[in-house]
């Protein structure tokens, strides 16, 4: 076929192909026949695509202004109906609540939060007045170029001298294999396969005057940390711990005043160019109804997120623990990295994160460090680390990373994959949808003609776009693709029950057979109770069938449910924000995305309470197991994707030191401490790796210990300072009582001093976080 | 209803900001928007909420600019630029000027044309949604963004940097 126009670089319907905007098949077949018959037309259409792309990229970045408050009240603002399209009422024309009728919603609200689950529901304000302020964070000089200089001045360390100690590892009779703690093996371009020096202390000069500085804080003594967030409303004023700083817990100032002044400064922010998200969620501690999706131990009680709708599960950090009283740790592996994307989504749109949003083991998780490969048949390798904390004088930090066996991309199983799209009406912005397909396009191309793909979409009712298919078929696959429309009302039951048919039907034995659900979580999945979907999830995962997630979208994104159910069904849950992202997730990443080397893994640990007073997991809150749950095969725990990495942090109070203690009275009945454990003295813990091979119901475990000194923080491999700088920027971020003497100044000194050979990769975008975060903190 | 607000008012300040060239403005047009919406019948916005919602938005964006005699029409986009005036490692800085240079050539084009790309790569409209929004043919709509990537991609490479290579740069 021919085109209408001389020059065939001319017409448009180029543009609208490489779009997807072509949706009458004799046009996109005119098309491709032109495309077949010109390497020339190819390449136009490819550069058109690409600069398409770049022009998405550029106007996704724009901020989007918020209404003001009082506009977003008179607009309904209370009402937060959990599904885009509310049942239709009978004998109403219009369906949405007249204007005005603030109060009568409210009052819809608390009585449907009965019924509703999977999503917290927030009751209206009290009072439109009533802003939450964003705490002012602890003021960070940040005069970067400063500190610029200063990183560069320091010498390197001596890459001659001697190694830091390593674990000892030994392993329990299932399996009976010894595992050497192979040392890294230098894939990774960080630097970080340099041998480390043990005696060096050049480092030292900034690292000492970050130890050495004054480390009482008053929100730690007792050793009980509360935050201030816990009693909202209350007075709570966290003296600096650096001269001149100050830190201001949210219920500190006179919340009308500073709510309104806080509006007005936002809008004039937002004309100079630097926008921040509005407090547009008002601060109504006390009537929050949650339906809590998990069947853990109960948490503390909710505290509303301050942004928009987005919402985030409030997490209490992991306090101190007592050896004597909890020598053993316990938690199951999660490798998602969802929230680093968030935080850099938040960053970038020129405003600091909700502190829910951060959490600290999915941000030092983002990136990778050199551990070695497993040797034998294990499915890991651990390697373990023990340094002085750089934010807290007297700690030291025990860092565990696990590297699971990488799969050659060629001897990658067959992979059997359901896409469920959410295409409901708020999927339709430019990133969601839109970047989705394009996403979808990137893993699709790699995949060949053992893979199967289909799509399920849903929305008023669900249906199957395309069949599984194999996926050789490429252009029947992608002519499904850019079919796919946004709009209409979501029904998400229907549509998790046909992609889970639609797996189970091609079903791939030996092979990944998964359910990738992306959607902005504002879906309806029509079902009458929780227990009901997580017992879909479950069941299918016990047949094989795994649950990933990609999150996407910005204003509307539920992130505690997405998580949630990504856990339950032994899936990851990962967030789009840009093609980037989607890039590593899907193209990059995907032997880990797709592959589970091992399954339901937990790690639990023995300190031994001769060296160890007290320890704090950092980050993974929400994966808490309890101690006898790590023998329990039937509960759950984290999915290890093949060659992926976990990286663990602990804060280590060591033996003899005085310690957060928690508050409470000597015990009366029992011996205050067992100086003389059973165990080998100067080991520090056991830790048992307690997993099941993919297609396995029976556990196996391995056990690692670690002994030697504890090397200081200027030593430590630059792959642990760089994760310390991650975890401590999170901490910042989060507020964290914990965070000690970190400021985001002393952070980019460790980042800058730790990126190695990466500073345009994802180290070096970090950098840029940093020093983003302090413009905002300004 | 919650939902549907909380999706669209932030593209649509955005858009109306644009349209307007004042933030205040903007606001006022969009919460007018949503007044509108929620005393519409459920039908006839059905389906094609979006293309509902950017209409009404441009219309009373051009109606109160023309009360308001106001019908300069900012192209810029200085007041939303979301990059800070952070020193920053020169990383940061190659990076903001690889972004910047988009933006610029984007602020070259004719208003339409601008309008146009925004509706598609901002808020994700198909052709035919923003046909009908702007009030032109979908062909026509077709054309200005072929033209519109065109003209950006042609501007890009006047710094020696062809568009397939550029994509790849912006990490």
């Amino acid at each position: 076929m021919k085109s209408d126009f001389q020059d065939p670089a001319q017409d448009p319907r180029l543009m609208a192909y490489a779009l997807g905007e072509l949706t009458d098949p004799n046009e996109i077949e005119a098309v491709e026949s032109l495309l077949r018959g010109s390497p020339a037309l190819r390449q136009e259409v490819d550069s058109l695509r690409a600069t398409a792309e770049l022009i998405q990229l550029e106007l996704e970045r724009e901020p989007c202004p918020s209404l003001a408050p009082d506009q977003l009240a008179r607009l309904g603002e209370p009402a937060r109906s959990r599904s885009l399209w509310p049942r239709a009422r009978p004998g109403n024309g219009s369906w949405w609540f007249p204007a005005g009728l603030a109060a009568a919603a409210a009052v819809v609200v608390m009585v449907s939060a009965a019924i509703l689950f999977l999503q917290e529901t927030e009751a209206p304000p009290l009072s439109a007045g009533l802003q939450r302020p964003e705490p002012v964070m602890d003021k960070a000089p940040a005069d970067s170029g400063r500190i610029t200089k200063q990183a560069n001045d320091q010498t390197r360390p001596d890459p001659d001298a001697a190694a830091p100690p390593q674990g000892v590892v030994k392993t329990a009779p299932e399996p009976p294999k010894r595992v050497s703690p192979a040392p890294p093996a230098g894939q990774d371009s960080s630097g970080s396969s340099l041998p480390v020096p043990a005696e060096t202390a050049v480092v030292s000069e900034n690292l000492g005057a970050s130890v050495g500085s004054g480390t009482s804080l008053v929100s730690n003594v007792g050793g009980r940390v509360i935050e201030p967030r816990e009693i909202p409303g209350s007075s709570v004023v966290e003296p600096g711990e650096i001269p001149g700083s100050r830190i201001i817990g949210p219920g500190t100032l006179p919340e009308g005043i500073l709510g309104e002044r806080y509006a007005r400064r936002e809008r004039s922010q937002m004309l100079r160019g630097r926008p921040r998200m509005p407090p547009s969620v008002p601060f109504s501690p006390s009537v929050t109804v949650r339906a809590n999706l998990d069947e853990r131990p109960a948490m503390p009680a909710p505290v509303p997120s301050r942004s928009s709708t987005e919402d985030y599960r409030y997490q209490e950090e992991n306090p101190f623990r007592k050896v004597v009283r909890e020598p053993l740790s316990t938690f199951g592996i999660d490798v998602d990295t969802a929230s680093y994307a968030n935080v850099r989504r938040f960053l970038r749109q020129g405003s600091l994160p909700p502190k829910d949003a951060v959490r600290i083991e999915e941000m030092v998780n983002y990136f990778s460090y050199a551990y070695g490969a497993p040797s034998g048949e294990n499915p890991v390798a651990v390697l373990m680390e023990l340094v002085r904390v750089p934010w807290k004088q007297e700690h030291l930090l025990l860092r565990i990373g696990i590297q699971a066996e990488a799969i050659d991309p060629a001897a990658r199983p067959p992979s059997n994959l359901v896409f469920l799209l959410d295409v409901s009406g708020s999927m339709r912005p430019a990133n969601k949808l839109p970047l989705l397909k394009r996403a979808m396009r990137l893993l699709i191309k790699n995949l060949g003609e053992k893979d199967r793909v289909a799509f399920v979409t849903y929305a008023g009712e669900s249906s199957v776009v395309l069949p599984s298919t194999p996926c050789d078929r490429k252009e029947e696959i992608f002519r499904a693709l850019e079919q796919i429309m946004a709009g209409g009302p979501t029904n998400g039951e229907a549509g998790i029950r046909e992609a889970y048919a639609t797996a189970a039907d091609h079903f791939i034995r030996g092979g990944t057979n998964r359910v990738i659900l992306a959607t902005d979580g504002d879906f309806n999945l029509g079902m009458t109770d929780e227990g009901s979907l997580i017992r879909l999830i479950r069941k299918q995962a016990r047949t094989g069938i795994f649950l990933s997630v990609l999150g996407l979208g910005t204003g509307n994104y539920k992130d505690a449910a997405l998580e949630s159910l990504a856990n339950r069904g032994n899936g990851n849950f990962s967030y789009l924000d840009s093609l980037e992202e989607a890039r590593k997730v899907l193209v990059r990443e995907m032997g880990a995305t797709l592959v589970t080397v091992a399954k339901d893994a937990k790690i639990q640990i023995e300190f031994n309470p001769a060296r160890v007073d007290s320890y704090r997991l950092i980050g993974y809150e929400n994966r808490a197991l309890r101690n006898e749950e790590v023998n329990d095969d039937t509960r759950d725990g984290g999915e290890i994707g093949a060659g992926k990495q976990v990286t663990v942090l602990y804060e280590i109070v060591p033996a003899g030191s005085a310690a957060p203690d928690a508050g409470v009275d000597p015990l009366k009945y029992q011996t205050p401490l067992d100086r003389n454990p059973a165990g080998s003295a100067d080991e520090w813990l056991t830790l048992k790796f307690r997993y099941k091979p993919p297609d396995q119901a029976e556990s196996r475990l391995l056990e690692f210990t670690h002994s030697g000194s504890a090397a200081s923080f200027g030593q430590a491999s630059p792959d642990l300072r760089f994760a310390s700088a991650v975890a401590a920027f999170g901490m910042i971020l989060r507020d964290s009582p914990h965070r000690g003497t970190a400021t985001l100044e002393r952070v980019l000194r460790w980042t800058l001093d730790s990126t190695g050979e990466d500073p345009p990769g994802p180290r070096g975008e970090f950098v840029q976080l940093v020093l983003k975060a302090m413009v905002l903190e300004e | 209803m919650r939902s549907v607000l909380d999706s669209y008012q932030g593209p649509l300040v955005r858009y109306a900001a644009h349209l307007t060239g004042d933030l205040d403005l903007a606001r006022d047009v969009v919460q007018d928007t949503f007044l509108r919406l929620w005393k519409q019948k459920r039908q006839k916005v059905e389906g094609h909420l979006a293309q509902w919602l950017f209409t009404v938005c441009r219309n009373r964006a051009l109606d109160l600019l023309r009360k308001e005699n106001r019908m300069t029409r900012m192209t810029g986009s200085a007041n939303l630029e979301p990059v800070s005036t952070a020193p920053g490692p020169a990383q940061l800085l190659e990076r903001r000027e690889t972004l910047s240079r988009v933006l610029l050539a984007l602020e070259s084009l004719p208003p339409r044309e601008q309008e146009v790309l925004r509706l598609k790569f901002q808020n994700g409209l198909s052709y035919r949604e923003i046909a009908s929004t702007v009030g032109i043919s979908a062909s026509n709509v077709g054309y200005l963004i072929h033209t519109a990537v065109k003209k950006v991609r042609a501007e890009l490479e006047k710094h020696s940097e062809p568009a397939a290579t550029a994509s790849r740069k912006v990490r």
